[in-house]
């Protein structure tokens, strides 16, 4: 088979020239020919520590690209997350914000440069990402996750429950506290009224379709819990009053209300 | 409310833009070697703007920049990296980034204007703001001492 071209052949030839090193201090910047989503090339640098070995590092730069693209605050707590899984993945360590790998020995130099440059490349895409709502702001759900925690109630998310039609509903929270087990039903705040109604609509449904749950030797008490605290749309007196006739009412504006609802 | 060409020249144009009060660096959330600043930016065209500034001296670079909630950043000074415009060209290590719709912040050009050196951050300052047509009522303070080696 004939190729195109050698690329195996130019590959020795043409990489190096992709790169471009100058000292700077007491460090080496290397200039690679990657770039940040914006255009800003990215640099990175080597650094002789104490004991002689040598470290790649980005000195921050590619957290402080990142916290430049947006007006948060803080990273949001799956940016975090996401962070460690790129430097697990890269093999790259992470402390203070800087991106480092530490270098073993000469051979494999380019080979720890290039997985640190490939991790900033992905961390900076953590903000093309935070673009999305789901990914820069905590959700209702992980809210509720970490109060459950926090107060120490034994929690299982997502857990399915069968109907008396046969229908699969998705409970957001089943707890267990010493008196009471409950299955809690989030309805998250949303810009739409439409969208509002239909997630009353949504759970209405599926708590008439479980009630036979309720009078079991084993009762399941259902809450209902309402995001009132971030909504463009509040919700209405009857989205309550639709609820209330089917199970426990709580708002997310009132933690504590909720929470005695878990326990008694 | 999303941005357009038209807004962006209105916005550079604008020469009641304001930042009120004195600015102090401070350290990032991780206290990596960069310090930064936030503060409001006064416009009546558009509310929510935000100015920031980061300065790292470890690498020698310096950023100042107007982020715009909806859009991001839609105007900034770079200084110490260098960058690649759409078009593949290499703008240098000092350049500025103005958003426009067809490259977003992607395209970026060589200020005549910004003379200063990064070292010094407080003249760099000064100028952005002249070129931006920002008018600060109070000063920028020089960033603090580096703190802690993080390599020893």
């Amino acid at each position: 088979m004939t190729l195109p071209l050698p690329i195996c052949e130019l590959l020795p030839e043409q990489i190096g020239g992709l790169y471009s090193c100058v000292v700077q201090g007491d460090k080496l910047r290397v200039r690679t020919p990657f770039i940040f989503p914006d255009g800003d090339v990215i640099d990175l640098y080597a650094v002789t520590e104490g004991g002689g070995g040598v470290t790649l590092t980005d000195f921050g730069t590619a957290l402080q690209w990142l916290r430049m693209q947006t007006t948060a605050k803080q990273r949001a707590p799956r940016q975090t997350q996401l962070l460690q899984e790129i430097c697990t993945t890269h093999g790259v360590e992470v402390i203070r914000g800087v991106l480092s790998v530490r270098v073993p020995d000469r051979s494999r130099a380019v080979e720890c440069l290039h997985r640190l440059a490939q991790a900033m490349v992905r961390v900076a895409d953590l903000a093309v990402l935070s673009r999305s709502k789901t990914l820069t702001e905590e959700s209702f759900a992980e809210k509720v996750a970490q109060l459950l925690k926090h107060e120490k109630i034994t929690s299982e998310p997502d857990v399915s429950l069968t109907g008396a039609s046969g229908e699969l509903w998705s409970v957001d929270f089943r707890t267990r506290t010493a008196k009471v087990s409950a299955a809690v039903f989030l309805l998250p705040g949303s810009s739409s009224r439409t969208v509002g109604r239909r997630t009353v609509e949504h759970t209405v449904a599926a708590l008439v379709d479980l009630r036979h749950l309720h009078t079991t030797d084993s009762p399941l008490q259902f809450v209902s819990l309402f995001d009132d605290t971030d909504a463009d749309v509040p919700w209405r007196g009857q989205d309550f009053k639709q609820l209330e006739k089917h199970s426990k009412v709580a708002r997310w504006s009132s933690p504590q209300g909720f929470l005695r609802l878990l326990a008694a | 409310m999303s941005l357009t060409d038209t807004d962006m020249a209105a916005f550079l144009a604008d020469r009641t833009k304001r930042i009120d009060g004195n600015i102090v660096w401070n350290d990032d959330e991780d206290h990596s070697p960069a310090v930064e600043f936030r503060v409001s930016l006064a416009y009546n065209g558009r509310p929510g703007l935000e100015v920031r500034g980061c300065y790292n001296r470890e690498t020698g670079t310096l950023s100042y920049l107007v982020i715009c909630p909806e859009a991001g950043r839609i105007y900034a000074l770079d200084m110490g990296v260098d960058h690649r415009n759409p078009d593949g060209v290499l703008v240098g290590e000092i350049h500025k980034h103005r958003w426009c719709e067809q490259y977003k912040i992607r395209q970026a050009y060589v200020p005549p204007d910004v003379t200063a050196s990064a070292n010094d951050p407080v003249a760099v300052w000064q100028q952005f703001c002249t070129e931006a047509r920002i008018t600060h009522t109070g000063a920028l303070q020089p960033p603090p001492p580096q703190q802690l080696e993080l390599f020893t």
